[in-house]
């Protein structure tokens, strides 16, 4: 899929990824490659750029850690994250039947 | 590209736009490394796997001109919460001094100073800030919207700044016992913390400014040029999504009459500022009251002619659309 609509979601992609836990930058991408069977192939420096937006809008926090004997930036789902991203499926949920609606009625 | 030589366009790409360089460095690297090993174990060799590793990562200019487009917004948003309370700050003190002093301009020119600065200021504060509200939350801020932010807030500080210097060292080279304003010691307090906020507030503006300015590295000669146009399509957005969508033809049409619309605010300045001289010191004072008045008509034509354009609110004549 291309670039440039997958960073218009990149945000609730991001979000969803760190739904199920915290996780380093390397391993949100990692899971959203295979979370879309291999279809969303991101420009993967781009992510933390969005990480750190996020961060500073407060919807994520992040911290050194170490993982696997290596220290890395991990980032956790805030509260404010968490209600952002429902906010966020729901209305990408309704768009996605919008948008099927119109394709259907072709 | 090897990881190194990416690593090195990425920081000198960071550096010209000047966004932070540490952390974004760090965790690039760690993600180039785990990335080049996870394609090494797939058996590409080593000089392979690193430059499949820096092309899935992306052009060190991309990846620089969107960290600095983030960073750039999250300063311009939070410059314009900063210079906002700074505003509220000086003006409150400015209120509280003149309160002090009353009747208002009794040791003038004690005052005339912020009296001057705080209009423009509230301008130049009024426009960023629509600018702010119209793009709060939005992934990334269009570029010549964070120049404009930038500027108005320069424009704001820079007349405060000049204000509170101003007062201080009028205060502080009048003879003793005329000073009215530095009389009380919590005055002069708030005094001093006020003019440290608006430091911090010019620290915030400035770097905001220089940080929207190198986002788009080089920046444009006429950065400033559409400025109106972009202020003008805020203003509608912030008017729609307070189901006020009828105001817009107003402020189109503002727009539009520029100069018939600071004419007649100025002609109003002057009425309201005459009349309301006049009132306090009766008729005896009418000639000092229209003096005033014309001061502040004066000074509206004048901050319009100096400010309207790096604050975005007048354009070039050969970008007007009509």
């Amino acid at each position: 899929m291309r670039g440039d609509v997958l960073r218009n979601h990149l945000e609730l992609l991001v979000l969803t990824a760190l739904e199920a836990g915290p996780a380093h930058g390397y391993s949100i991408i990692r899971g959203i490659r295979e979370r879309s069977d291999g279809e969303f192939q991101l420009l993967e420096g781009s992510l933390y750029p969005a990480l750190h937006r996020l961060e500073r809008d407060r919807l994520v926090t992040s911290s050194w850690s170490n993982v696997a004997g290596r220290k890395r930036r991990v980032y956790k789902l805030s509260q404010k994250g968490r209600a952002t991203l429902e906010q966020q499926e729901r209305d990408w949920r309704r768009f996605e039947r919008a948008m099927n609606l119109v394709l259907e009625g072709r | 590209m090897t990881i190194d030589d990416y690593l090195a366009e990425l920081e000198r790409q960071l550096r010209r736009r000047r966004a932070p360089r540490v952390r974004l460095l760090r965790e690039a690297e760690d993600h180039l490394r785990d990335l080049c090993a996870e394609l090494a174990a797939d058996g590409l060799a080593d000089e392979q796997a690193e430059a499949r590793a820096v092309t899935r990562f992306g052009g060190a200019a991309t990846i620089a001109a969107r960290f600095a487009e983030a960073t750039a917004s999250t300063s311009a948003h939070r410059a314009v919460t900063v210079a906002a309370a700074a505003f509220v700050a000086y003006a409150g003190v400015v209120v509280a001094f003149a309160t002090a002093a009353s009747p208002l301009f009794r040791d003038f020119p004690q005052g005339a100073g912020s009296f001057l600065a705080l209009q423009p200021a509230a301008l130049a504060l009024g426009v960023a800030l629509v600018r702010s509200l119209r793009w709060r939350g939005v992934r990334a801020t269009p570029t010549a919207e964070l120049t404009a932010i930038g500027r108005a807030l320069s424009v704001a500080a820079a007349a405060l700044i000049g204000a509170a210097v101003a007062e201080a060292a009028v205060a502080l080279t009048r003879p003793a016992g005329v000073i009215a304003w530095s009389h009380g010691r919590w005055l002069t307090l708030a005094f001093a913390a006020a003019f440290a906020v608006l430091l911090l507030s010019s620290i915030a503006a400035v770097r905001a400014a220089v940080q929207a300015r190198a986002v788009d590295s080089p920046p444009t000669r006429h950065a400033h040029d559409g400025a109106a146009a972009l202020l003008a399509d805020d203003v509608e957005t912030l008017l729609a999504r307070a189901r006020l969508p009828q105001a817009s033809l107003v402020v189109r049409g503002l727009l539009a009459h520029q100069w018939q619309a600071t004419v007649a605010l100025a002609a109003l300045a002057f009425v309201a500022v005459s009349a309301a001289g006049a009132l306090s010191s009766g008729r005896a004072g009418l000639a000092g009251a229209a003096a005033l008045g014309a001061v502040e008509a004066s000074l509206v034509v004048f901050s319009f002619a100096a400010f309207g354009r790096p604050l975005g609110l007048r354009e070039p004549a050969r970008h007007r659309t009509r």
